[in-house]
Formats: structure tokens, sequence, C-alpha cells
């Protein structure tokens, strides 16, 4: 490609930029202006800006551009790209050595001679200069933003901030949570660095426009040591009795037994109750039934306050096939209840998926409105077992005074 | 200082964020062939005396930079009053300098001794710069109830407000023992 007395065009967009010092690790020092563009190029220009000095084919489009050490002195230049992979390009060439992420990025810092890479499966993942996957640390919701927290001067801190959708900040040191920060807004964007006088000042740039600026507290204690993972609270451990140990020993002895005793037991378990249900099916017993190969539903309730109730009844047919001469039937006590429908155990047609309602008035003979149980059965011709009961628990009645 | 005799002495430190005007206030306070022309960030800290109102006042300037605010409390115990100097139009740094009034009323010198603090609002003449009142607010000095205090606007470079400040620090010094 040769530009010479054209001017400098690139006809396609960029996609990332970054600043990379040439031979000096001042801030304020010479630095060559490395660009990824749609093309699947990553461009280094000429320290003086208006040229190109290096451009480098990569696999995929870069999105995310970190650097590490001097351009002159075997600086690294890390290239997150849309693959989910991140290519490393090193003395201008690029390297074979490659990260693969097993999602998109959607953030990269480097941190204390690592990668931090944040993904779009909610995982923020280290790596070792090397290649090795360091850790990952799940978070609860997506990622927006990731940025890395380092301070100098007044205190040596070297943590990633991590923004989440659900408007958390959370500050890493290594893999651990140090603090989270809790917004109202999500974050777009966020950059950590000097602000005017202030060294530890973290800028803040919210989805709704809103723009935070928050300050380190001097004596912030942002060290590891203090903020172990787990439960902070000392856990009330009971002394080493004799029996506590002979029970461990033999737990540790007969381990594989009592494990395969308790997978016997579970088994069984499962089989009884399994064979239970088949049994309540087939039975008439359950709300659904099988029974005769039929397939039923029936729901019972009670209205009234007494000594009059009203027993509905819906009944449907659930199977493909219509059935004939389903009849009803009641079983009480006689000396509490007494029947006042009639013709309600005619036979009947139950056609499929239609609902059958049926109303049958009872009354409580009972001078003191006792209640008790009344069941109701459906049933043909075919078997003596009912084809699907129901249980109605009757109310107390009130007593008719008259 | 033989002149001093039969006069109060006081022992006072100053503290306040970094660029908030310290060593200006204190270089306006100093006798006239001692000030400096330039003042310069300060280096952990200075001892200055001035006298004012009859009283000589023994100073600890203190660097406001993050790194010697740790200094700060080393002086606490000796102070016999406190001045806490603000830049009014640094808006973004007053949460910081609230942060650091917090800290010093926690540090045990402080804290078990009701000495008296006086607030400066310092840059007044700066453009935006907050109004005493302001930052007494966003301060919370209302709720200092157990100690004496006032806030001052002041201009460290012309002086103004600066001697009615410290006439009111030596008015709440702890009566002294003549010498």
């Amino acid at each position: 490609m040769d530009r010479a007395g054209k001017p400098l065009f690139q006809s396609n967009y960029l996609t990332c930029m970054k600043t990379m010092n040439k031979n000096k690790e001042d801030v304020k020092s010479v630095s060559h202006l490395i660009v990824c563009n749609e093309n699947r190029e990553l461009i280094i220009m000429e320290q003086s800006g208006i040229k190109i000095k290096k451009s480098i084919k990569l696999p995929s489009v870069g999105v995310f551009i970190e650097t590490y050490g001097l351009y002159d002195i075997d600086g690294k230049i890390f290239i997150a790209c849309r693959d989910g992979k991140i290519y490393v390009v090193k003395n201008g060439l690029l390297s074979n050595q490659v990260y693969d992420i097993e999602s998109k990025p959607v953030g990269m810092v480097y941190i204390d001679k690592s990668i931090v890479v944040a993904s779009m499966n909610n995982v923020v993942s280290s790596y070792y200069g090397k290649g090795k996957k360091n850790y990952s640390i799940y978070m609860p919701c997506t990622i927006t933003n990731i940025e890395k927290m380092i301070m100098k001067r007044t205190k040596s801190v070297n943590a990633a901030l991590v923004a989440l959708s659900n408007g958390e900040i959370r500050m890493f040191n290594n893999k651990f949570l140090i603090t989270t920060i809790k917004t109202d807004d999500v974050i777009m964007g966020m950059r950590f660095g000097v602000f005017g006088r202030e060294e530890g000042s973290l800028v803040i740039n919210f989805k709704h426009g809103g723009l935070s600026v928050k300050m380190l507290q001097r004596q912030a204690n942002l060290s590891v040591s203090n903020h172990k993972p787990g439960p902070s609270i000392k856990q009330d451990i009971p002394l080493k009795i004799k029996l506590f140990v002979e029970l461990t020993q033999r737990e540790r002895d007969h381990s594989v037994d009592m494990h395969r005793l308790f997978q016997k037991d579970l088994c069984k378990l499962r089989l009884k109750t399994a064979q239970s249900y088949i049994s309540l099916l087939n039975e008439g017993h359950a709300p659904m039934s099988y029974a005769q190969g039929s397939k039923l539903r029936l729901n019972a309730t009670t209205e009234g306050i007494g000594p009059i109730f009203k027993i509905k009844l819906e009944l449907q047919n659930l199977s493909k096939k219509s059935m004939v001469g389903t009849r009803v039937m009641l079983s009480y006590a006689t000396d509490i209840y007494k029947v006042i429908s009639k013709g309600f155990h005619k036979p009947m047609t139950l056609l499929p998926q239609i609902n059958y309602n049926q109303e049958i008035l009872v009354e409580n003979i009972d001078e003191n409105g006792a209640a008790d149980l009344i069941r109701v059965f459906i049933y043909n011709h075919e078997s003596s077992m009912p084809l699907i009961t129901a249980n109605l628990n009757m109310p107390l009645s009130e007593v008719d005074l008259e | 200082m033989g002149g001093s005799l039969g006069k109060k002495k006081a022992k006072i430190i100053i503290v306040g964020l970094d660029n908030s005007g310290k060593t200006t206030l204190i270089n306006y306070l100093k006798p006239p062939k001692e000030t400096l022309s330039e003042v310069t960030p300060t280096v952990g800290f200075k001892v200055e005396s001035f006298k004012q109102d009859k009283i000589n006042f023994t100073c600890f300037d203190m660097s406001g930079q993050g790194i010697y605010r740790e200094l700060w409390p080393e002086y606490y115990s000796e102070a016999q009053g406190v001045i806490f100097v603000v830049d009014s139009a640094d808006k973004l740094r007053i949460a910081v300098a609230k942060n650091e009034l917090e800290m010093m009323f926690e540090d045990p010198g402080i804290r078990d001794r009701p000495v008296p603090i006086l607030f400066f609002a310092n840059k007044k003449d700066l453009p935006y710069a907050l109004t005493e009142s302001e930052i007494a607010e966003q301060f919370e000095l209302d709720n200092i109830s157990d100690r004496d205090w006032h806030i001052e606007a002041s201009n460290a470079l012309t002086g103004e407000g600066v001697t009615e400040g410290i006439n009111w620090l030596g008015a709440k010094l702890p009566k002294k023992k003549k010498k």
C-alpha cells in the first residue's frame, strides 16, 4: 500500500484507539497512537501522528486495545477481537499466542502483569502474560464496563472496577471483592485517575445522561487481607467431644456403605411413592383417574350454610372416546344427611372434552347440625371399582330453628 | 522573645486540603519582613509564629497533600486551637474536605478535648466561590455541639477576614497562666 503523496485516508471505520509510549514511561513522553479498524487491521502510527509506522493484519476485528511496556523495548499490544479471542502483537509482529475468552469481550484492562477481560457471558477472567488463565469471577448480571484502578503516588492500589447493568460497581483486588458501590442508573462509561488535584477520582457517566465524580477516601482500606471471601461473622464451632470424634471416624470408615444404604433406601422410597400414586389413580381415589383405561376428572364442591347444601359436580372426560352408562352415586351417613334431588343417578354419556355440571341438593337432618364426609363415586356397569372418587368434607350446618 | 513576657501564648494547628491557602494565610499574618513573596506547596509541615491581638501564636502549618495528611493527628493533642482552611471555590473537593474534617473529629486528640475550631472559607474573591453559610451547611457544622466553632469568609492574599477570624480564635483560647 503506497500512500506517498496522498493524504492519509482510511475508508473504513475505526473501532478502538490506544497510545503506547515510545521509549519512556513518563506520562508526557513521546507515544505512538494505535488504532484498530473494521478492515481487521491494527495500525501503529508514527509519533508525529500523521504517518503509518506499521499495519498488521489481524484474524478478526479488534474492539479493545491494551498496551504494556514501551514500544521500543519489547512492548506488548493486546487486542481483544470480535471473535472472542485476544491476540498479542510483540515487536511489531502478531505472535502466535492467543487467549480464548469463550465469549465476546465487553472490556479489557491490563493490571499487574495480567489481562483482565470482561465478557458477554457475565464473566470477568484474568489471564497471565503467558496465556494461562488465572481466575474467573461470575457476575449476577451483564457487565457494562471495566476499568483499572491504579494509584501509585499516595498509596499502592491495583484493582479492577466492574460496572454491572444493575447499577453496581464492584471493586476487585485480584479475585477478591473489596467493595460494591451502588448507583441508581446503568453506567455507560467510567474512568479512574487524577481529576483536578485529587488523585483517586472515578468519573462515571450514566445512561440517562448523568455524570458523577467519586473520590477515594484517604484512609480507605483496599487491601485483600482485610477482605477475606466468605462470611465475616465468626461461626460457632462446637467442641470436639468424644461422641463427635467417634461419629466422624465411623463416617470416614464406612462412607461407602453408608452412601449405598442411603441410595437403596432412597430408591425404595421413590418406588413406594410411584406405586402408591399409580394405585391411587387406578382405584379412582384421586381427582384424576385412569381406572379401566378411562381418563376422568371430577371436581366436587359444596355451597350453602345449611341445613340444605348444594353439591356441585364438574365432570370431564379427558380421553378421546365417549363413555357410556356412567352414573353418580353418593355415600353418606343416613342419620345426618338426606338427599333431596332426584334423578341424578341416571346413566350419562360423557362426550370427550365437555364439562358436565350437576347439582345435588342435600339436607342436613341432624338436630345439632353435625358435619360428616360425603363421598361421590362415579362408576359404570363394567366394574365394581369406581371410576373416580371425590371426598367432600361437609361444613357444620346451621340448625333450622323453626 | 523577651517582649512576650506577660503575654498570652498559644499553640495552634492549621489544616485543610492542599491548595486551600493555609501557608498564604499564615504568610499574611507574619511580620512584614518575614513574609514570602511566593508561596510554594508545603512539604511535611512548617512551624511559624506571629503576634496578633496581644497573643503570641505558634502555628503548625501542616501540608495538605494527600500523603502528608497522615501527619495531622500527630499534632492534634498539642494544639489549643484548630484552623481549618477550605477552598470555597473547589466545590468538587468539599466532600473530601468534609471527610477529612470527620476524621479529625474522630481522632482522640480532638474528640476528647473541646478546643475551638475556626474555619476559613478561603478564596472568597474567586467567582463561583461558595459562601460561608453554604460551606457550613455542607459540612453540617450545626451538629457540632461539644466545642466553639466559627466560620469566616476570607481572602488570604489581601487579608480580608483573616484578622477577624484570628481575633475570634484568640478570644476563645483557654486562659493560660501568665509566665
